[in-house]
């Protein structure tokens, strides 16, 4: 993922502002450019010009004329794929990114490429590439921004133990207070323990059965993970 | 008199593995259809054989008759008390990347199977079959399995037990012997008259079959199961599988194998009722995993078949047509609660509640579910784990021998995110 700064040095524009016009700017010149393939398919593409209050529609082929007349050839990939990346596979992108492309600092925070919301090429994420998307790009680099933060969270449960355990509490500490009421007192009394305590178990138990299989399916593969990988050193 | 009843034959409903319709566009007879293939109904006894055996409540599949009928399962039953214990087969035809709700039930419930009797279980996932009923390439059906296989693992499978395999990557070796004894026992006019082939429909499709039959025979998985050729095997599936499992039932006893039971579900119905078709190209005819909250809720309001009836007044006085309504159909399927549901069904029949209500809580729970199943599918990442040809780890109590893990390179297959 590009860093916020990169866009401005980069690109000259405004954050949600990302557009093919873009390289133009000299200082975008070892930027490569990577287009969905679905643009090529559609009758008309809306970008922004350099400022985002307003979309210019261009036909795909005339974006490739005026992207062939400043000297850039656009790639056009498929966006949405999802490769496998890893020792034997290297980035299925990287083949198209030309020899003189600079090379960018890894950003500080990590992120984790989940489904729906990401959509740039998963890969190496040290070349800068530059990433066109349809209609609305300044939606995206927000989105991108915030999302990371939540599902790193949400899957470090299934990775952490203690926040594992976290959530589990969470969760019942949740159904406690809500349980817990001046109502729920005067019409149970004593025995409001034992209410709360089938509540919990009736409204908790298949969340959190399905928390604790995804949580087993991660540490197994963890460990299988580690005993591959010993393997092949001795190989 | 011949007239009449060969008009009336071609009226009969069509249930295959390739076509699913009602007679006259109205709904399925799954009596009919019980008696045409010859399964059993899967009655209230076995049901509560089930709950003595696992010690727990039955799944609410089971509760609510959505899995209906059996071939066999009390004999799996009545050797799973003996000690002796089976392993589950179930599959998907990877047709799509996006899976509705109606493709996760078979799922669901063979993970309340595998939890309820500690089982292994295998999972086909039939690219080739797709390849060729769909003319998609070789590397688009693989990609779709690839796809589908992450939401299939999400539904939570033990990964310990599970082994989860593309027809296009394994078929072979010991696998393909089976195929190669199966195909050598059924003819071409059996096949013809099982699945409908014509003379213009190319051999791969007529040579498919073994493939998706062979997977019940525990021979075909020698790294899961070497040396114990007795295994039985238990398949989830939807009715319209059946015709598979005759003919593998037929042939299995002329090869030296147990025959397969079977435990049968209905079809999910579409969004616009029974007589509707939930098609791929019709985003509202179902609802996706992939769905919003935002999305799930617009379908239901505005998709959803309502049984109430069209003014306040006439749903006061005559009540919901329980037997139509699509939200209460759903719920069926989704809401764990039994005393709920019935108050609903109550309720909503009498006309004390109205459409919106119901619509309302069945919303809640598909969000909750589908977010559940959204959650769990982030987790999954690419590497090969419940692809690879491993030992089950339980098995080595139980079968045989502890062996060397047998890792392979293979081109999907998915574990899980780890942070580190």
């Amino acid at each position: 993922m590009a860093p916020e700064e990169a866009l401005g040095e980069i690109l000259q524009v405004s954050l949600g502002c990302v557009t093919p016009f873009a390289l133009v700017n000299e200082s975008a010149r070892h930027v490569s450019l990577f287009l969905d393939q679905g643009f090529k398919t559609e009758d008309f593409c809306f970008f922004h010009p350099l400022s985002n209050d307003m979309s210019i529609a261009i036909k795909a082929c005339d974006l490739d004329k005026f992207l062939k007349s400043i000297g850039k050839e656009p790639s056009y990939v498929d966006l949405e794929a999802n490769p496998t990346v890893g020792k034997d596979q290297p980035p299925d992108l990287a083949g198209l990114v030309p020899s003189d492309a600079i090379v960018l600092q890894d950003p500080p925070e990590k992120s984790v490429s989940s489904g729906p919301t990401e959509k740039h090429a998963s890969g190496d994420n040290k070349s800068s590439v530059a990433a066109a998307k349809t209609v609305k790009p300044s939606n995206n680099a927000q989105k991108v921004k915030e999302k990371p933060a939540s599902s790193v969270h949400q899957l470090s449960s299934f990775t952490d133990p203690g926040h594992f355990v976290e959530e589990i509490l969470d969760k019942t500490s949740a159904i406690v207070l809500s349980e817990i009421t001046e109502d729920a007192i005067k019409q149970h009394g004593e025995h409001l323990g034992a209410v709360l305590s089938d509540s919990i178990r009736k409204r908790l138990s298949l969340d959190l059965k399905n928390l604790a299989i995804i949580y087993k399916n991660t540490a197994y593969t963890e460990g299988f993970h580690a005993a591959t990988h010993r393997q092949r050193k001795h190989i | 008199m011949e007239g009449t009843k060969a008009a009336e034959e071609e009226e009969e409903q069509v249930v295959n593995p390739w076509e699913v319709s009602a007679k006259d566009g109205g709904k399925i007879d799954y009596d009919k259809l019980i008696d045409k293939f010859g399964c059993q109904r899967l009655d209230q006894t076995l049901i509560d054989r089930v709950q003595r055996l696992t010690s727990r409540p039955p799944h609410v599949f089971l509760r609510r008759g959505v899995f209906f009928a059996h071939r066999d399962l009390n004999e799996v039953l009545d050797a799973y008390e003996r000690g002796d214990k089976f392993y589950l087969y179930t599959g998907r035809g990877p047709s799509s990347e996006a899976l509705h709700l109606g493709h996760l039930v078979p799922f669901m419930f063979t993970k309340y199977l595998q939890d309820a009797f500690k089982v292994p279980l295998v999972i086909q996932l039939t690219d080739d079959e797709k390849c060729m009923w769909k003319n998609i390439s070789v590397e688009e059906s693989q990609r779709l399995a690839r796809e589908n296989a992450k939401d299939i693992i999400a539904c939570g499978f033990d990964i310990s037990r599970t082994f989860i395999f593309s027809d296009f990557d394994y078929v072979g070796g010991a696998f393909y012997k089976n195929m190669v004894k199966v195909g050598k026992c059924v003819t071409y006019n059996k096949v013809v008259g099982i699945f409908g082939f014509t003379g213009e429909d190319h051999i791969g499709k007529v040579s498919f079959p073994p493939v998706q039959a062979v997977p019940s025979f525990p021979s075909s998985f020698p790294h899961l199961f070497s040396g114990k050729d007795d295994l039985r095997c238990l398949i989830p599936c939807a009715i319209d599988q059946d015709p598979y499992f005759r003919m593998t039932r037929d042939v299995a006893p002329r090869i030296g194998y147990h025959k397969p039971a079977l435990i049968e579900s209905l079809f999910f119905p579409a969004l616009q009722g029974e007589t509707g078709k939930m098609s791929a190209s019709d985003p509202n005819s179902a609802i996706y995993v992939t769905d919003s909250g935002k999305d799930i809720k617009n379908k239901i309001n505005k998709y959803a078949f309502s049984g109430g009836q069209d003014s306040i007044e006439n749903h006061r006085k005559y009540g919901a047509n329980l037997e139509v309504d699509i939200p209460i159909k759903y719920l069926g399927f989704f809401l764990e609660d039994d005393a709920e549901l019935e108050y609903i069904r109550t309720e909503y029949g009498a006309g004390r509640m109205l459409t919106g209500e119901v619509k309302k809580r069945l919303i809640e729970v598909l969000t909750e579910l589908v977010e559940r199943h959204r959650r769990a599918r982030a987790a999954v990442t690419d590497e090969p784990f419940f692809c690879l040809r491993r030992r089950l780890p339980t098995l080595l109590n139980v079968f045989s021998t502890p062996g060397p893990l047998l890792p392979r390179e293979n081109p999907f297959g998915f574990a899980l995110a780890s942070t580190s």
